[in-house]
């Protein structure tokens, strides 16, 4: 058996001392073999939970698609005035089950007034083919608080164009906007302004380069 | 090794020690940047994936994050000990970690109950289908794991953390066989890696091109 194994099985449970701890790490960014045996156990662990997580969804025939009422007071005080959240993350990874590889959507409950707050992160590479955001709108009347993260290209100019364009390139819909200090752009848009179905944000410097481009999915209220 | 099959990685960069690699960064070889990124993508990915319960997620964004901090720093020179460059990118790691676990508590917390998990609608493309491939191979594992006793052992270890010497004597194993279990194991997780190369691609590259998007 290679030495190194039972180091790293060590080191995943957490049982080396913080100096052992450290000189596993800088061996770690050394060494390929080191990397390879750490490799093999996240994967295994990762195997494992896939197992695991496949059992009891068995034993569980459902799960709830919908936040109790006490759940949605309890978020409610966290999220202020956000009532419909919507999360932004398509996780793409590598050593992940189907299920955490989907769109993510949260939905707190019913909402209480008339804002829907969505962010959407250009700090990430972007996808062409699989929608990193799914806003979900609430009704044609509401206001849609729209979040930019803005990413590295675009986050130092003073003023950008932000457009939603379908995938013909066909522009939707246009606005101006500043960054903050931050790199966050945000917009209050009306929710009939938004298109929906599968569209491109993007963001551009004022004389027209593009500079940044988010696949989303905007769905119609239910 | 890893990044072999990877483009312009030139011969004579190859060689280069950590801290030579930083110095030559710090003159504007934009070779050894990208060389510097392969090389320690990986290692910076599995540290982070380590500390974050498997979080791919936030441990591909930290890497990228950590990995351009060290670039710029390096190329305005800013590395006072460039031999020890592993342990700069691993605090790096540690702190873009932490910022980003600050970053979002502004945002409502996921929690399992509200999780709508929902299929889009279109097509498999090609990154699904990736996905897709990820998953068989993770089935795989498990499928290769066929005895329904070598995955109890490995789940006892792995997820619910019990020690060795408990496990053996509840399940009446010596501790050679233990180790043969383990070891096995690893074994056929390291063949069907290597086996499916898209798996590792899949898993390093991105990270790659995401860093050379921004830079």
């Amino acid at each position: 058996m290679n030495m190194n194994e039972p180091l790293t099985d060590k080191y995943v449970r957490d049982e080396l001392s913080p100096a052992e701890a450290d000189d596993f790490e800088l061996r770690l960014f050394e060494s390929p073999d080191l990397q390879d045996e750490l490799e093999e156990v996240l994967i295994l662990t990762k195997a494992l939970k896939l197992d695991v997580s496949r059992q009891e969804r068995r034993k569980q025939p459902s799960t709830a698609e919908n936040t109790g009422n006490s759940n949605w007071v309890k978020w409610a005080l966290a999220a202020s005035v956000t009532l419909l959240v919507v999360s932004s993350y398509f996780h793409l990874s590598s050593f992940t089950e189907t299920s955490l590889l989907r769109d993510q959507i949260v939905t707190l409950g019913e909402p209480r007034s008339d804002v829907l707050f969505a962010t959407v992160s250009l700090k990430r590479s972007s996808s062409n083919s699989v929608p990193e955001t799914v806003i979900q709108l609430s009704d044609q009347h509401s206001k849609m608080y729209l979040e930019i993260e803005l990413g590295g290209r675009s986050r130092n100019d003073k003023a950008l164009l932000f457009s939603i364009e379908n995938k013909d390139k066909q522009t939707l819909l246009t606005w101006s906007g500043s960054p903050d200090i931050h790199g966050f752009a945000r917009v209050i848009l009306s929710s009939e302004q938004m298109p929906t179905g599968f569209v491109w944000l993007v963001v551009s410097s004022m004389n027209g380069e593009t500079l940044e481009r988010r696949f989303l999915e905007v769905r119609e209220s239910e | 090794m890893r990044f072999n099959a990877t483009v312009n990685n030139k011969p004579h960069n190859s060689m280069l020690c950590p801290a030579e690699m930083v110095q030559r960064i710090a003159v504007g070889d934009s070779s050894v940047e990208s060389e510097f990124v392969k090389k320690y993508s990986r290692p910076l990915f599995l540290f982070l994936l380590s500390h974050t319960n498997g979080d791919e997620f936030a441990s591909r964004e930290c890497t990228q994050e950590a990995l351009l901090i060290a670039l710029l720093k390096m190329r305005a020179g800013n590395i006072r000990k460039p031999a020890e460059i592993a342990a700069f990118l691993r605090g790096t790691a540690v702190n873009v970690f932490i910022n980003y676990c600050r970053k979002q508590k502004r945002y409502v917390e996921l929690k399992e109950e509200n999780i709508i998990q929902l299929r889009t609608s279109v097509n498999l493309t090609e990154r699904e289908l990736n996905s897709e491939q990820i998953l068989t191979f993770l089935q795989e594992i498990i499928g290769k794991l066929s005895r329904s006793r070598d995955i109890e052992i490995l789940r006892k270890f792995y997820l619910e953390g019990q020690p060795k010497e408990d496990i053996c004597n509840k399940l009446d194993l010596s501790k050679e066989h233990f180790d043969r279990v383990l070891s096995r194991a690893k074994k056929r997780v390291r063949t069907i890696i290597s086996k499916n190369k898209s798996l590792e691609m899949f898993l390093h590259d991105e990270i790659v091109e995401a860093v050379d998007e921004y830079e």
